[in-house]
């Protein structure tokens, strides 16, 4: 017999010290999971719901679409707002969809893919809520300069509209930089070792 | 709809089928602590998906997959553990002296050997161990029954070697 053989048959006739008894493995039931794909779950759902909740948590948030009309972008910020709606009920459907699929009990691969694709989904969104919002406060700034008198008046002094478009790219910057960072730190490493494990499986 | 199982039916099964979770749960886990925690996370995860299982596979195959599944893809062990490794490569892993101590001296060094090993590689040991046949490896892990050959001779080499270089050692 070789000494894989061998190893075979150790691994086969091994036993534990913490074999359950029927009430003991009752009692276990009872306790709660506590695995990742839940809160996974739970912060998509969060991202969602705080898009939801931007009328009720931005204070001026009607008071801006005013400030949209004087800069005769009205019609378009509503239709912002629409798309951002709209967007946000394909992506919802397109979460639940992918979540319903993710099942303990399919294959290995499977498993992975259908969480991967679930996230996926999340990631998706919000880079395009991201990009609209981009899209918008750039629409929005090229419109107040030609509209806003504290814009115009900007404009007249030295260095003042450089320093304008400095400031406007460094916010930019920061948001984008913040909320990259915080996938990363939140999402980023999970998700890198169900990637890793895929490929591995494919491979 | 199918009919409701029963809590007792499956608690049943699971008493006469836990050495396989234990196996799981000592091949992924390097603690007494982290057995005890994933094989009561496995065992959730088996309780919540057994009413869909419908029998088309073997229970003990559904068993792998869940059980795979879990610790693959929900469970996460200590981090702070597997950090400290990666900082020094050198380093072995540290396994918990009061962890299994009635397990075989050879069984001990492999459960050394393949802490370090990926998490896919870890279920490709574990599988092979258990003398599982192709296309039921292939239906666990979701790959073609070719790969899952390729993927079991790959393995049984790199025990092969590891069991060599123990001589040396």
């Amino acid at each position: 017999m070789n000494k894989l053989d061998d190893l075979k048959e150790k691994w086969g006739q091994q036993t534990f010290n913490t074999n359950y008894s029927k009430e003991e493995l009752n009692r276990i039931l009872q306790q709660k999971s506590s695995h990742s794909i839940r809160w996974i779950f739970y912060l998509s759902l969060l991202e969602f719901v705080l898009y939801l909740a931007l009328p009720i948590l931005l204070p001026n948030y009607a008071a801006a679409f005013q400030y949209y009309k004087s800069l005769h972008l009205y019609s378009f910020s509503i239709l912002t707002t629409l798309l951002g709606y709209a967007v946000l009920i394909y992506f919802m459907w397109r979460f639940y969809q992918n979540y319903r699929q993710i099942k303990v009990s399919s294959s290995v691969s499977t498993h992975l893919q259908t969480i991967l694709k679930t996230r996926r989904t999340v990631n998706v969104y919000f880079f395009t809520n991201l990009g609209i919002v981009l899209v918008f406060t750039v629409v929005v700034l090229m419109e107040a300069m030609k509209y806003d008198e504290n814009f115009i008046a900007l404009q007249n002094q030295p260095q003042g509209i450089i320093g304008l478009i400095v400031a406007v790219v460094v916010v930019l910057c920061i948001i984008i930089g913040f909320f990259a960072l915080l996938y990363y730190l939140v999402y980023g490493r999970f998700l890198r070792t169900l990637k890793k494990n895929e490929e591995e499986l494919k491979a | 709809m199918p009919p409701i199982k029963s809590e007792a039916e499956f608690v049943q099964l699971l008493e006469n089928n836990q050495n396989i979770v234990h196996k799981i749960c000592r091949i992924y886990t390097s603690t007494e602590e982290e057995h005890k925690d994933l094989f009561q996370e496995i065992s959730i995860q088996l309780w919540q998906s057994y009413q869909r299982f419908e029998g088309k596979s073997k229970f003990s195959t559904w068993m792998y997959r869940v059980g795979l599944n879990t610790a693959i893809t929900l469970y996460r062990k200590n981090k702070r553990k597997v950090e400290t490794y990666r900082l020094d490569e050198r380093t072995p892993p540290q396994i918990d002296e009061g962890y299994d101590r009635t397990q075989d001296d050879q069984l001990q060094w492999l459960f050394k050997k393949i802490d370090a090993f990926s998490e896919i590689d870890k279920a490709l040991v574990l599988l092979y161990l258990e003398n599982k046949k192709y296309d039921e490896i292939a239906e666990t892990l979701g790959i073609s029954a070719g790969n899952a050959r390729v993927k079991m001779n790959r393995i049984k080499q790199r025990l092969m070697k590891m069991l060599k270089d123990q001589d040396h050692e």
